[in-house]
């Protein structure tokens, strides 16, 4: 069944190619005029003494007998041979003149036809083929073309994206960058400040100065024979070590003085926000939270 | 015991006849039905023989043979044996160009029993076209079976102007053994 339709299939394809050039191909002539039978008997006669002669050369040819390969030297024997048939040939050849097939004006035509008609059938086979090559090469040409086109789309959709982002690179490296850091910077400025003044307020609200206990702290003091210094706030206190901890980072230690309150120290000290020199105990530093 | 001629009877017209000698008979198939299928502008009979001479009984039905091909099998050693015995009962005339050897199977070396350089030997010692082949592939066969038909179509006489003594000269000068 596969077979059949694969027939099938190049016939059509092939009746498809006949009915594209049909129009253009010459008229069968070898049908149009039989030969007369006068010619037809003139030929006969002719290929009737060929033929006698060659029974001829038969004959002699059948009277010597027949020769079989000698034992030694096969090859220069059969080169000898070689060299006789081809002397008798080519004085054979000398010997020949060229002939005419025939006088008669009806198997010249006939002949002539003929041969014309042979060219005609392979100029149509040519032609087919031509044709078939053609519309090939034309697919195959918008094939390409087509091809082409995308590439060239590929290609300038490419070209501009890179333009593109060549103007972007020149603006993001001079302007861009240096906006961006400048408005985190002030950002956490901002934050910075919010934080510390929140945390002023915070102290400022829950750790005052003990004034209320001025008389009592007097009385010590004044027990004790020592002077009265004016206290420090917390706030100040912590700005201090802030401030040392950041500008002095190799030596962020205080040195505890009267007028910090020991109850606000040792609270520092106790909940791990200052920590206390480990040979000097008079001197005092931030924890490094930043660490 | 008859030896084979060239003209010992008269030919056919437009025709041409074979003569297949091998000991392989599916080799021998092979070809032949290859040949047949060819598109081809005259008629060829093939006839098929293991060895020669032929019988001696129906010799009135075969044809004149214009070509004698003989196929060597080189994984056996008996068909080049067989094919030596039976040149000895071909006439002289026939080694004019009308004989063909067709090496079967050269492609597998280690499968080879006969050498390829005695089977180019034998070809030149009898001035005669030597073709390899692989009988496996569906193409070799083919193209082997188109260059026998064009061959037989010289020695036949089919193509004007040309004799099957060219044949045997032109095709042999390109074949010789000392250039192995």
């Amino acid at each position: 069944m596969d077979k059949q339709d694969e027939l099938l299939k190049e016939a059509e394809t092939l009746a498809r190619y006949m009915s594209g050039y049909q129009h253009e191909l010459p008229p069968d002539i070898s049908k149009t005029s039989q030969a007369p039978e006068e010619a037809r008997e003139e030929l006969l006669q002719q290929c009737e003494e060929i033929w006698k002669q060659m029974e001829e050369c038969q004959s002699k040819l059948t009277m010597s007998g027949p020769e079989t390969l000698p034992e030694m030297d096969v090859q220069l024997y059969l080169l000898m041979m070689q060299v006789k048939a081809l002397t008798a040939e080519y004085e054979q050849w000398q010997k020949r003149t060229p002939e005419i097939i025939s006088d008669n004006q009806d198997v010249l035509l006939a002949v002539g036809k003929e041969e014309l008609d042979k060219v005609a059938r392979e100029l149509e086979m040519v032609l087919s083929s031509v044709q078939a090559k053609n519309k090939k090469l034309k697919k195959d040409l918008e094939k390409e073309q087509n091809w082409l086109d995308g590439q060239q789309k590929l290609v300038d959709a490419l070209t501009s994206r890179q333009d593109e982002l060549k103007n972007q690179l020149s603006t993001f490296s001079e302007k861009r960058v240096f906006q961006d850091i400048a408005n985190k910077l002030f950002k956490v400025r901002a934050y910075k400040e919010e934080l510390l003044s929140a945390l002023g307020d915070f102290l400022e609200e829950h750790f005052p100065l003990p004034e209320e206990q001025e008389n009592q702290s007097k009385k010590k003091k004044g027990q004790s024979g020592k002077k009265t210094v004016p206290l420090m706030t917390l706030h100040e206190i912590l700005e201090i070590l802030i401030n040392k901890l950041m500008t002095t980072p190799h030596d962020p230690y205080i040195v505890i003085e009267p007028h910090h309150w020991p109850p606000y120290i040792e609270m520092l000290l106790r909940y791990g926000i200052a920590l206390r020199h480990p040979e000097d105990p008079n001197r005092i530093r931030l924890e490094a939270f930043h660490q | 015991m008859a030896t084979l001629r060239p003209f010992d009877k008269m030919p056919m017209l437009n025709a041409a006849a074979l003569l297949l000698v091998g000991t392989e008979e599916s080799h021998r198939e092979q070809l032949a039905s290859a040949m047949l299928k060819e598109p081809k502008t005259f008629e060829v009979k093939i006839h098929m023989a293991q060895s020669l001479p032929l019988p001696y009984e129906r010799e009135h039905l075969r044809p004149r043979f214009d070509m004698v091909v003989f196929l060597i099998n080189l994984h056996s050693q008996f068909s080049l044996s067989t094919v030596l015995a039976s040149l000895t009962h071909l006439d002289v005339n026939f080694f004019l160009g009308k004989v063909c050897f067709v090496a079967i199977g050269g492609g597998q070396v280690k499968h080879c029993m006969v050498d390829i350089a005695t089977v180019k030997k034998l070809a030149d010692t009898h001035l005669s076209t030597l073709l390899f082949s692989e009988f496996d592939s569906e193409d070799d066969v083919t193209c082997t079976a188109r260059r026998l038909l064009q061959m037989v179509q010289i020695c036949a006489g089919l193509v004007p102007g040309i004799s099957a003594l060219y044949l045997g000269s032109f095709m042999n000068s390109t074949l010789q053994t000392d250039q192995f």
